[in-house]
């Protein structure tokens, strides 16, 4: 049996860790309210987007626009979306094992890749892989504003437009619903392949029997699809952000709700050995006394 | 009595993709287009278009009063009488209280007024942009509670 100090100590540190883990679940899970409140407001615009770009690449009259061209260069850029923070699960694990993938098919079909890292845990396994990132997205918490949302798909497009970059595709924590998130590499340029995702992802497509050509377009249909083109690739980057916050603060919480549970049974546990040690110290005591006086006689 | 109601209104629907702002029955709307701006009313041609940064306009809706936003560029489809707004980002005094309303307000008369080194980072507005609140204030006949005093002392 321990020393009853030593039991104290250990009883102390761990009703501490559970404070803390209690206290960074509390603040997860109003974060991530916030950010589910977000994600889910904004479904209707997506769903609405879907039935605008399928309407759009549904046209008989196929649209000619630079984007719509299949790439001019074998050059891939990725951006990855991680944690500041640890203590979030297998989080970030994920993530890290889509970098090697894309890292092992550049190798395999000659692509070159172009990392563009988000969050302290991801820059640091960049690091640990030797890849430096074209660049490091500090400059906001968690979910960008719109203006650094439109610098960003500006940026991108007009890489792919010069020829610069083939495809962009987005490494993050996919939010579907509350008990499923999943890392998954989504393709934001080719713009078809998005608009692909984002029609299959729908579930309502096209209630109406319009086609494009019975509409009435202002301005041309190249300028509509140009316009929805920039709409589709920003509101999407802006998404996968949103959808990473969410899954890593909903997967904060489920982490540090574990963690406090185990604290609190470890709590009980050490309760109960510590009274128990504290009695058979008073038994030894007692013990000693009644020697004592019975060797006295 | 309430099939007048209904007659000649047709659906509206903003979405942001942070937030579903308006899902309503209006009789008119005025949008501000790629060319300018354009009004809707009921069964108007099937049409898809780009717009700019302007104020929409959503008037008679019943039971509530008139709803203007300011709008900084999306998309408008008119289809079966229900227009569908998508825009990047949106600001109204829509669901706002007095406070705010007023605070938003102010804010913008001061950098519409030139007075823009007053402002914080988080809320930062361009000149045009106040103009354009300033504007949607006067259009839905919202002011200053100092105003409304005034005017209350000088009648």
């Amino acid at each position: 049996m321990s020393n009853t100090r030593q039991i104290l100590v250990r009883k102390n540190a761990a009703s501490n860790i559970c404070k803390v883990t209690g206290t960074m679940e509390t603040i997860s899970a109003v974060r991530y309210r916030q950010y589910y409140n977000q994600w889910q407001e904004g479904q209707a615009f997506y769903e609405s987007l879907a039935q605008l770009a399928y309407l759009a690449v549904s046209a008989e009259q196929s649209i000619d626009h630079p984007l719509m061209k299949p790439p001019a260069s074998k050059t891939q850029a990725v951006i990855v979306i991680g944690s500041d923070r640890g203590l979030c699960g297998a989080y970030n694990n994920d993530l890290y094992r889509q970098i090697d993938t894309h890292t092992k098919m550049a190798k395999r079909f000659g692509r070159e890749l172009r990392f563009y890292a988000k969050g302290r845990k991801v820059l640091s396994y960049l690091e640990h892989r030797d890849i430096t990132p074209v660049k490091v997205y500090d400059e906001f918490a968690e979910a960008p504003s719109a203006e650094q949302i439109k610098a960003m798909a500006d940026d991108f497009t007009q890489q792919y437009l010069a020829g610069e970059i083939g495809r962009l595709g987005i490494v993050y924590n996919r939010f579907f619903s509350a008990a499923s998130q999943k890392v998954q590499t989504l393709t934001i340029l080719p713009v078809v392949d998005l608009i692909d995702d984002l029609t299959t992802r729908a579930t309502a497509i096209w209630p109406w029997e319009l086609s494009f050509e019975e509409f009435m377009l202002r301005p041309s249909a190249a300028e509509i699809f140009d316009g929805l083109a920039t709409m589709i690739v920003r509101t999407s980057i802006q998404g996968c952000f949103l959808e990473a916050a969410a899954s890593e603060h909903l997967s904060r919480v489920v982490c540090m709700r574990n963690a406090t549970d185990n604290a609190e049974e470890m709590i009980t546990e050490l309760s109960k050995e510590y009274n128990r040690a504290r009695q058979g110290q008073i038994t030894v005591e007692l013990l000693d006394i009644v020697g004592g006086v019975e060797a006295m006689k | 009595m309430m099939v007048g109601l209904s007659l000649g209104k047709f659906r509206v629907v903003l979405l942001t993709p942070k937030a579903s702002l308006l899902d309503c029955r209006a009789g008119s709307l005025v949008l501000p287009g790629n060319d300018g701006y354009f009004g809707v009313l009921r069964n108007h041609c099937p049409m898809l278009g780009t717009l700019s940064r302007g104020i929409m306009q959503v008037r008679e809706i019943p039971g509530r009063s008139d709803a203007f936003f300011v709008v900084e560029g999306g998309f408008v489809r008119v289809a079966e009488n229900h227009v569908t707004v998508l825009a990047y980002e949106v600001t109204t005094f829509e669901e706002k209280d007095e406070k705010a309303t007023e605070k938003m307000l102010y804010h913008a008369r001061s950098v519409a007024a030139g007075q823009a080194y007053i402002r914080s980072q988080q809320d930062a507005i361009d000149v045009d942009k106040a103009r354009l609140i300033v504007h949607m204030a006067e259009l839905a006949g919202i002011q200053l509670a100092v105003e409304k005093d005034e005017q209350f002392l000088g009648s």
